[in-house]
C-alpha cells in the first residue's frame, strides 16, 4: 500500500517508489528511502506528511506520500 | 595547501568555514549553482605554523551520484581543481545517511578527515559514537567537532590532522571498492549505491548507540503539528512577523532611532553653523538639504532595520522558517507552486536579489520564472524605511502596517501565480519534500553578526548611491532650465518638477499627482531607500524622525500637512512603492533567471501594472470610505485600471486555450537557511 | 564667491568622487548581491540546494 494510507508512528518497510520521473527515486535512495529501509509517518497535516527516515524529518506532500509504496 | 570542506546541507559547514577561516573571498560562482564560491585562509591561532591553508566551501549534496545532480559540482572540483585534503563534515545527529556521502568521497583517492560534527546535540540526544572504530572502517582519520563553540571545539585537532593528511603521500583507501566511473549505467549505480548503504547501515550499527529511537514522537513533533496546523499555521505566522515587525517598529527601533537622529540633527547644526552665512545658498543647501538631509533622512532608519533584522535572524536560526515553506506549501501547491518557492521569498525579505537568485534550483521553467517575478513583491530590507515613513507619518507606526505589507505581497503572490500559470497554460506539478531541521536555541551571536554586516552594508549603501542620488536630486531641483536657481514660490519650473510633472499626472487616480511623488517613485528604481531620500530632499525635511518624541509621531502632523496628501494617498503611495517593479539591481537579477526577453518585459509589464492597479484600488476604496467620495481622476483611473485588466483577461483566456497538462515533478532538497 | 563656497564645493565633490568611486569598485568586483554582505551568506544557505536539489 502506498505510505498515504499508513498510520502514525508506525515503521513501516519501503517496498518501491512509484512514479516515472528522473531523480526523485535516486534523491529518495541518498537520504535513505530505499527498498528495504524503515520510514515512519511522524503527523500527518493538511496534505503534508511529516516522515522520518534514518535520523531525520522530511516534510513530504501527498503525491510524493502517494508514491512511495511500503 | 587546498583544503575543500564537503557534506550534507545543514550539517553545520557554514559555520565550521566561519570557525576556521579569518578572512574570506567570494571568488566567483559555482557553475549553475546559487551559491558563491567562497575561499578563505585558515586563522591564524589554528594553524601555528604558518602552513599555506586555504580553504574552499563546496556546495552541500547529499550525493554524488550522477542521477541525482545535474552537475556534480563537488565532483568537477575535485577533478579540475585537485585539492589536496578534503575535509567530510558528517553530522553526527544523523550518521548513516552523513556517511552514504563519505563513502562516496572515500572512493576519490584525495586524503579525507571526518569532521564529526554537531558533537554536542548528539550527546544530548543520548547518542554515543565510537571514533576510534569509525576511523578504522573508514580508513581515515575522524575527529570530533562542535563548530558553534568557540574554545574547546575540536578545530585544532582538525587542521592538525588535515595538515598531516595532506602532506603524507599515501593515497586514501576506499573502504569499499566501488568505482564511481563516469559510465557506469542507472542500474550498475543504484546497485553501487545499494551496496554503499549496507556497508554503511553496518558499520553504523557497529559504531553507534542510541538511547531513543527517532522514530517516536517528541515534544518537537508536537510542537510542529500545531505550528504547522492546516488553520492554526497561518494566524500563527501572523502573529509571529506582527510582533517582530512590533519590536523593530513600536518598541526597540524607534527608541535607538531616537538617539540616532539626535546624531544626524547636531551633525546638521554643527556644519550649518560652520558655513556661516556668507556661504552661496544653493552650495549650502546641496550640502546641508541634498547631501546630509537627504542621506540623514535614511539613516535615520538604520536602527529599525537593523533591530528587525536581527529579530528575523533569530527566527530563521531556530529553524522556524522551514515550518513556514510547510505551512504555505498548500496554498502554494493550488497556484502552480510549491513550498519550494517560499524560500527565494523568504530570502527577499532581505534582499530581493538574491532572492531571485535563489529561484536558479527550482527546476520547471514556469515555476522558476513565475517564483523569480514574484519574488520582489516580497518587501525587501531596502523597502522598510519607506514602510516605515509612511507608517509612522500617516498611521502613528502603528506595526499592522508593516505586517499588513507582507500579508498583502503574499496575497498578491498567490494570485500572480495564479494568472502567470494561466497564461501561459503550464499547469506541471512538483513533488515537495524538505528536510524538518530540530528546532534549536537561535544564537544571539549569529543574529547579531548578521545584524552588523546588514547594517554596514546599508551605511556603504546610504554613502554613496544613495547621497549621489540625493545630490542630483537637490541640483536639479534647485535650477531651472536656463540655469538660473528657482524662485522660492515657484518650485514647479524647476528641471527635476518639469520632469517628473507629466509623470504625476499619471499618478494623480492614485491619490498622489505631486512631481516629488513622481520623482522619489522613479529614484526609487536606483535603490528603494531613495523614495524617503527623494522625497526629505524634495520637501526640505531633514529627517523624519521627531528627536522630541520618542518616534515619528511627534512630527508626524507637520510631516503629514507638508506633503499633503490623505492617510489613504499615502497608503496608496506605500502600495505602489512595494508593488512596482524592483531596483535596478533586482531587475537584473531577474534578467538573468528569466533567460527570455518576453518573459522579463512581461515580468516588468505585470508589476508596473499590479502596482498601479493596487495603489488606484487603495486610494479610491479608501477616500471612499474615509471621506465618503471618490478620489480624484477616478475616471481616467478606472479607464486605464480596466484596459489592464482587459489585457490579462485576454492572455488568460488565450492561455486556457493553449492549455497541457504535464506531470513533471520535482523535489525539494535541503532545508531553509537564510 | 567666498572661501567657504570653495570649500563647500570642496567637500561636495570629494563625497561624490568618493561615491562614485566605490560604487565602480563595487561593480567590478562583480556587483555584490545588492550591496549588503549579510545576502552573500543567505544565497550560500539557501542555495545551498545547488541544481542537485532537484
Amino acid at each position: 500500500m502506498s505510505l498515504a494510507k499508513g498510520k502514525l508512528n508506525t515503521p513501516y518497510i519501503v517496498n518501491s517508489v512509484n512514479t516515472e520521473h528522473e531523480g526523485i527515486r535516486e534523491f529518495l535512495f541518498a537520504l535513505g528511502c530505499y527498498p528495504g529501509e524503515r520510514i515512519t509517518i511522524i503527523s500527518k497535516l493538511a496534505s503534508n506528511y511529516i516522515i522520518n527516515i534514518k535520523d531525520a524529518r522530511y516534510s513530504i506532500d501527498e503525491d510524493l506520500a502517494n508514491a512511495i509504496m511500503v | 595547501m587546498k583544503v575543500a570542506l564537503a557534506g550534507n546541507p545543514n550539517c553545520g559547514k557554514t559555520t565550521l568555514f566561519n570557525a576556521i577561516t579569518g578572512k574570506i573571498e567570494h571568488v566567483g560562482n559555482w557553475p549553475g549553482v546559487t551559491v558563491e564560491k567562497k575561499e578563505g585562509k585558515v586563522k591564524q591561532n589554528l594553524n601555528p605554523n604558518n602552513e599555506d591553508l586555504v580553504v574552499v566551501d563546496l556546495p552541500g549534496a547529499y550525493s554524488m551520484s550522477p542521477y541525482t545532480s545535474e552537475e556534480t559540482v563537488t565532483k568537477d572540483f575535485i577533478l579540475n581543481e585537485r585539492p589536496d585534503v578534503i575535509i567530510n563534515i558528517v553530522d553526527s545527529t544523523n550518521l548513516s545517511r552523513s556517511l552514504f556521502f563519505t563513502t562516496q568521497l572515500l572512493e576519490l583517492g584525495i586524503p579525507i578527515v571526518v569532521a564529526l560534527n554537531k558533537s554536542d546535540l548528539a550527546e544530548k540526544s543520548g547518542i554515543t559514537i565510537s571514533v576510534p572504530l569509525l576511523s578504522e572502517k573508514l580508513k581515515c582519520p575522524v575527529i570530533r567537532t562542535i563548530s558553534t563553540k568557540a574554545t574547546n571545539n575540536g578545530l585544532p585537532e582538525l587542521i592538525k590532522a588535515v595538515i598531516t593528511a595532506g602532506k603524507s603521500d599515501r593515497k586514501q583507501e576506499a573502504p569499499l571498492k566501488l568505482v564511481t566511473a563516469k559510465a557506469l549505467s542507472k542500474e550498475d549505480s543504484e546497485k553501487a549505491d545499494k551496496k554503499r548503504y549496507t556497508f554503511v547501515n553496518a558499520l553504523v550499527t557497529e559504531v553507534e548507540r542510541k538511547k531513543m529511537s527517532p522514530e517516536r514522537q517528541t515534544i518537537q513533533d508536537q510542537a510542529d503539528r500545531i505550528i504547522t496546523h492546516k488553520w492554526l499555521g497561518i494566524p500563527i505566522f501572523a502573529a509571529v512577523i506582527y510582533l517582530v515587525f512590533s519590536i523593530s517598529q513600536s518598541w526597540v527601533g524607534p527608541w535607538l532611532a531616537d538617539i540616532f537622529v539626535g546624531w544626524i540633527d547636531l551633525l546638521y547644526e554643527s556644519v550649518a553653523s560652520l558655513l556661516g552665512e556668507d556661504v552661496n545658498p544653493v552650495l549650502g543647501a546641496l550640502l546641508l538639504d541634498g547631501i546630509i538631509g537627504g542621506v540623514g533622512a535614511v539613516i535615520g532608519f538604520l536602527p529599525l532595520i537593523m533591530v528587525l533584522f536581527f529579530c528575523l535572524a533569530l527566527l530563521e536560526d531556530s529553524g522556524y522558517m522551514a515550518r513556514v515553506a510547510i505551512v504555505m506549501d498548500r496554498f502554494f501547491k493550488k497556484v502552480g507552486l510549491s513550498g519550494r518557492s517560499i524560500i527565494p521569498m523568504i530570502v527577499g525579505t532581505g534582499c530581493s536579489i538574491p532572492g531571485v537568485m535563489a529561484t536558479r534550483t527550482i527546476k520547471n521553467a514556469r515555476q522558476r520564472r513565475t517564483t523569480a517575478m514574484l519574488t520582489p513583491f516580497m518587501p525587501c530590507g531596502a523597502k522598510l524605511p519607506v514602510i516605515a515613513l509612511f507608517a509612522g507619518v500617516f498611521f502613528g507606526e502603528k506595526a499592522w502596517v508593516g505586517t499588513s505589507m507582507y500579508f498583502l505581497a503574499i496575497l498578491v503572490i498567490i494570485i500572480g501565480a495564479l494568472i502567470i500559470r494561466q497564461i501561459t497554460g503550464d499547469y506541471s506539478k512538483s513533488y515537495f519534500i524538505m528536510e524538518l531541521p530540530k528546532y534549536r536555541v537561535p544564537s544571539i551571536k549569529r543574529a547579531t553578526i548578521s545584524m552588523f554586516s546588514r547594517a554596514k552594508a546599508f551605511i556603504i549603501k546610504a554613502g554613496t548611491i544613495i547621497l549621489v542620488c540625493n545630490a542630483v536630486v537637490q541640483i536639479l531641483q534647485t535650477f531651472d532650465w536656463q540655469f538660473q536657481v528657482v524662485a522660492e514660490n515657484a518650485p514647479e519650473t524647476s528641471i527635476l518638477a518639469s520632469l517628473a510633472t507629466p509623470l504625476a499626472i499619471l499618478f494623480i487616480p492614485l491619490g498622489f499627482g505631486l512631481w516629488q511623488f513622481a520623482a522619489a517613485a522613479v529614484t526609487g528604481f536606483i535603490a528603494k531607500e531613495n523614495v524617503v531620500g527623494t522625497l526629505a530632499v524634495t520637501f526640505a525635511v531633514s529627517n523624519f524622525i521627531d528627536t522630541e518624541e520618542f518616534a515619528l509621531v511627534g512630527g508626524s502632523a507637520e510631516i503629514n500637512a507638508i506633503f499633503g496628501i490623505s492617510a489613504a494617498a499615502g497608503l496608496a503611495y506605500l502600495v505602489f512603492n512595494l508593488f512596482t517593479p524592483p531596483c535596478f539591481a533586482a531587475i537584473g537579477a531577474m534578467n538573468s533567471e528569466m533567460e527570455s526577453r518576453k518573459w522579463l518585459f512581461g515580468a516588468l509589464g505585470f508589476q508596473l501594472a499590479m502596482g498601479y492597479v493596487l495603489a488606484f484600488l487603495v486610494y479610491q476604496i479608501g477616500t471612499l470610505i474615509t471621506a465618503g467620495t471618490l478620489g480624484e481622476g477616478f475616471g481616467p483611473g478606472l479607464i486605464a485600471v480596466a484596459a489592464i485588466i482587459g489585457i490579462v483577461v485576454y492572455l488568460m483566456r488565450k492561455g486556457s486555450r493553449n492549455k497541457q497538462i504535464s506531470s513533471q515533478i520535482q523535489t525539494v532538497k535541503g532545508e531553509v537557511k537564510l | 564667491m567666498n572661501t567657504i563656497d570653495f570649500v563647500v564645493i570642496g567637500v561636495v565633490v570629494a563625497l561624490i568622487a568618493l561615491a562614485v568611486y566605490k560604487i565602480v569598485r563595487d561593480k567590478k568586483r562583480g556587483a555584490r548581491c545588492c550591496g549588503c554582505s549579510a545576502c552573500c551568506e543567505q544565497s550560500e544557505k539557501s542555495g545551498c540546494f545547488d541544481k542537485a536539489s532537484q
